[in-house]
């Protein structure tokens, strides 16, 4: 596993390499923290993703609950700077993690696809963001939420603060906890889990339930960056950070993930939008780098063996 | 295997000490909206052409998707990286530019708006000094087509833009006030710039009142949802004004399925926008705020006559 | 006598599944269980688990009753049974299966933190291994062992419950010579450390070579219980055979 890491970070520090040379920008300082700065919500949103796939799961919703969480925060406070922001942040993360636990009940207790399940909850929350906010961005965010998305500690953004001490917990608790632990063979071997005692309904809640609240961090950092709260915000970013996620070898059916992997698998992706970018290629080209990278990575992945298992 | 990473860890911080830091100048950054609608892609080759023929480097980025607001962001902060003269943007919303513009105003780099999406005040309050506008007079493009009508009898329907769409309102409070009071206005709805809304409403409103004779609708989507609406119904007395000027709405005039448009011209915008921001990078003469981009009222007889000047800039 | 087993039976409906069922193991030996399908045998392993509740009759384990129908009880008294599909996580190494569930953290000054203890837990499932006389780099992933060796994996997590009692269900099915070997050697180290082992299997031979008693079963009756000493490889085959044709008595 660590191996596959290492050669998809390889990867990524050639493509710094590939660009370095195309634009005597890119490896600027100020252009570095930029790429973390934009990584950093696909980049929560990925780990999010690897903890759910590695368990056998899949998350559709978290772009919607993005903005969902987002908006129901920021209603709590209309338009004023003088509301408290502890409590934005504490509506937008507790409206996020209430969300991911019904996706968990509903795919753990009633046994229904998570495909399914967290697609209906990808419709129902862009709905509801809409409906609260009448379909237009929520302006005037209070000041201490602006300096989430905006500020700087000793020169570092705060979003990039936020996504390396997510990444470095999560790392944690997927390989040393025994959370880490039964969440991947879950995904691996459901039934051999469920007889050795883990409680299979506990952790799909749980999990879903961390997915919906990385959701929501990325949804305020997203808010906070750009002074609004979108209810359009985090269209298709699933579909990012589960690439991300993939690109950073967590296995599509379960029982392998990386969080290590996801967050380079995010910045692979934040290194090329960030390049081609700077080279002035156009917006579609991006795109089809995207899809090639990615099935570059799986079959890179097959190839290696990383898969080890016989039968 | 840690013998590669390492040679590439070398191999990258060699580059790092190998290339300049200092960044081009002289450049100037656009910020444009989503170019798989026309409009958006007729504004970039207008700032193409402009930028070859005024001989400086210009670098565009079009974001992907319309409401994109973060997505624009990063793009913005990119575009600074290379220490513009001016930067040109089309904001996807009123505020998602903010910290990044800021950033630029402290850096003496010329803000210029495009298409009329910034709110000046807003912008001021949060530290950005916007020097002008380039865009179109939406109440201008309003007035035009209550002109266009002006001297006939009839009903007429209006189909509004989305609720709270600041183009929208003054579209149709253009139209209203420059309204010949032979002209009824028997109904005033919005369709939220949908086709198929507008079409639904037209639907209704021929049933209520079969006399109708003319349709004004606030932009060329709606009024081609309507003409659709008018086809299925079988009524082909009714005039149908929109505004834009999109490519699906000549095609429409010069089939003379669609009465008339009166057209934005994107491409002149575009011209206009970049060789005014290039002026202003060198002189810093102010100019008033709102700089409107001159307008065309198309319809068939003006594509048969084909004299009007600004025909050129119908790209 | 570690377990008596006597006069046990379990209906569903009308069916018969066990009818009248005693047996007795010692401990350190092993008792083979042949049948047909449908002859009672997984019945008769889920009620010693605890999966399913004998509907008359006693098990003893150890002079102490076992609680009907209780898979703790079961566990607590040291039943642990290994199934056919051994119940392993392909794409966790070895030492990560055999703790499954019961993972051992860090403790720091008596306190438990939630981290795990990644090196004690090799270093013990590298004594079980050894125990089992299995050659396996615990590092290595479940999925990358032959059969033979991820046997030994799936006894070795058992046996971290210290078990008295270990039901194998059919392990030898689905293995080559030389892996079924290794199995059989493995059984062979289960006796030695004391463990009562029952196996269940259709393969007459891999039963001759290490079990101590076999009983064969028919429509949830206990048609044969004899020492492995007492009878023949050919005489069951035959036992087997016939009853078909002639009817259920012998």
């Amino acid at each position: 596993m660590r191996v596959y890491q290492g050669l998809i970070l390889v990867i990524l520090l050639l493509l710094c390499a590939f660009f370095a040379i195309t634009s005597d920008v890119f490896l600027t300082w100020a252009n570095v923290l930029n790429i973390f700065t934009a990584t950093s919500t696909i980049g929560l949103l990925a780990i999010g993703a690897a903890f759910v796939i590695g368990a056998g799961g899949l998350d559709l919703s978290v772009g919607s609950l993005m903005a969902f969480s987002a908006i129901t925060g920021v209603m709590v406070a209309p338009e004023s700077s003088t509301t408290s922001v502890p409590l934005i942040l504490f509506v937008c993360l507790a409206t996020g993690l209430f969300a991911g636990a019904i996706n968990g009940s509903l795919i753990g207790g009633m046994k229904l696809p998570a495909f399914i399940v967290t697609l209906g909850m990808l419709s129902i929350a862009r709905g509801l963001a809409l409906i609260f906010s009448n379909g237009r961005p929520v302006y005037g965010l209070p000041e201490g939420l602006v300096f989430l998305g905006q500020g700087r500690i000793g020169g570092v953004p705060i979003p990039v603060m936020v996504f390396l001490a997510t990444g470095f917990v999560a790392h944690i608790l997927l390989g040393r906890t025994r959370f880490g632990r039964h969440s991947l063979a879950i995904g691996d071997n459901e039934q051999a889990s469920c007889n050795a005692g883990i409680q299979i309904f506990r952790y799909k809640v749980t999990l879903y339930a961390l997915s919906g609240l990385l959701a929501a961090m990325a949804g305020i950092l997203s808010m906070s960056r750009v002074n609004a709260a979108d209810p359009s915000s985090g269209m298709m970013y699933e579909l990012t950070a589960i690439t991300a996620a993939i690109i950073g070898g967590t296995s599509l059916s379960g029982g392998r993930a990386s969080v290590a992997g996801a967050m380079i698998g995010a910045l692979i992706m934040g290194v090329l939008q960030n390049g081609m970018t700077l080279m002035n290629v156009p917006a579609y080209y991006q795109q089809v780098a995207v899809g090639i990278v990615l099935i570059a990575a799986v079959t890179f992945g097959k190839c290696r063996g990383v898969h080890a298992s016989k039968n | 295997m840690n013998k590669i990473f390492l040679a590439a860890l070398l191999f990258v911080s060699l580059l790092t000490l190998a290339t300049p830091t200092k960044a081009e100048q002289g450049s100037i950054a656009a910020l444009i909206s989503d170019t798989s609608n026309p409009y958006w892609k007729t504004l970039e080759n207008g700032l193409r052409d402009t930028a070859n023929t005024l001989g400086i480097q210009i670098d565009i980025s079009a974001i992907q998707s319309a409401s994109d607001a973060e997505g624009q962001l990063n793009q913005c902060e990119s575009a600074l990286l290379k220490n513009p003269k001016a930067i040109i943007f089309a904001a996807v919303d009123a505020v998602n530019l903010g910290s990044c513009l800021r950033k630029a105003a402290a850096k003496g780099i010329a803000l210029i708006d495009i298409d009329g999406n910034v709110d000046q005040q807003r912008a001021e309050k949060m530290g950005v000094h916007v020097a002008f506008s380039v865009a179109s007079n939406n109440v201008e493009l309003g007035e035009k087509a209550a002109s266009y009508l002006n001297g006939q009898k009839g009903k007429i329907l209006v189909i509004e833009g989305m609720s709270g769409s600041q183009p929208g309102i003054l579209r149709v409070k253009g139209f209203k006030d420059n309204l010949d009071k032979g002209l009824t206005i028997v109904a005033s709805q919005g369709a939220d710039w949908d086709r198929l809304k507008a079409a639904d409403i037209v639907s209704r409103i021929v049933t209520q009142h079969p006399d109708l004779s003319f349709i004004f609708a606030a932009n060329d989507t709606m009024a081609l949802g309507a003409v659709e609406a008018l086809r299925a119904a079988n009524i082909n007395t009714v005039k149908v004004v929109g505004i834009d000027g999109s490519t699906d709405a000549i095609k429409a005039i010069k089939e003379g399925r669609l009465t008339a448009s009166i057209a934005q011209l994107p491409y002149l915008m575009a011209k206009e926008a970049l060789e005014k921001a290039n002026q202003y990078a060198k002189d810093r003469k102010p100019l008033s705020f709102e700089q409107y981009v001159p307008i065309l009222t198309l319809d068939k007889a003006v594509f048969e006559k084909n004299n009007e000047a600004l025909l050129q800039y119908v790209r | 006598m570690l377990l008596k087993i006597e006069h046990l039976h379990k209906n569903y409906g009308s069916v018969h599944a066990l009818d009248d069922v005693s047996l007795s193991l010692e401990s350190g030996t092993v008792l083979g269980i042949v049948g047909d399908n449908g002859a009672g045998k997984s019945t008769l392993m889920k009620c010693i688990t605890g999966s399913e509740t004998a509907s008359g009759g006693s098990i003893v384990l150890d002079n102490s009753p076992l609680p009907k129908g209780n898979p703790y009880a079961s566990r607590e008294a040291g039943i642990e049974m290994i199934y056919q599909n051994l119940g392993l996580c392909l794409q966790q190494d070895v030492v990560e299966n055999i703790f499954l569930g019961r993972e051992k953290r860090i403790k720091v000054m008596g306190l438990e933190t939630p981290l795990l203890d990644l090196k004690g837990m090799e270093r013990e499932a590298q004594t079980l291994i050894g125990r089992l006389n299995a050659e396996i780099n615990v590092r290595k992933k479940a999925g990358a062992l032959s059969g033979g060796q991820q046997q030994a994996v799936a006894i070795a997590r058992a046996l971290l419950f210290k078990p008295r009692l270990l039901i194998m269900d059919e392990p030898t099915a689905a293995l080559g010579v030389r892996e079924v070997a290794i199995v059989l050697d493995l059984i062979r180290a289960l006796k030695k450390q004391g463990i009562a082992v029952i196996l269940v299997s259709h393969r007459l031979g891999d039963i001759f070579e290490v079990a101590d008693r076999i009983v064969l079963m028919r429509h949830g009756r206990l048609i044969e219980d004899k020492l492995i000493t007492e009878t023949s490889l050919s005489e069951l085959t035959r036992k087997i055979l016939c009853a078909g044709t002639l009817g259920d008595e012998n």
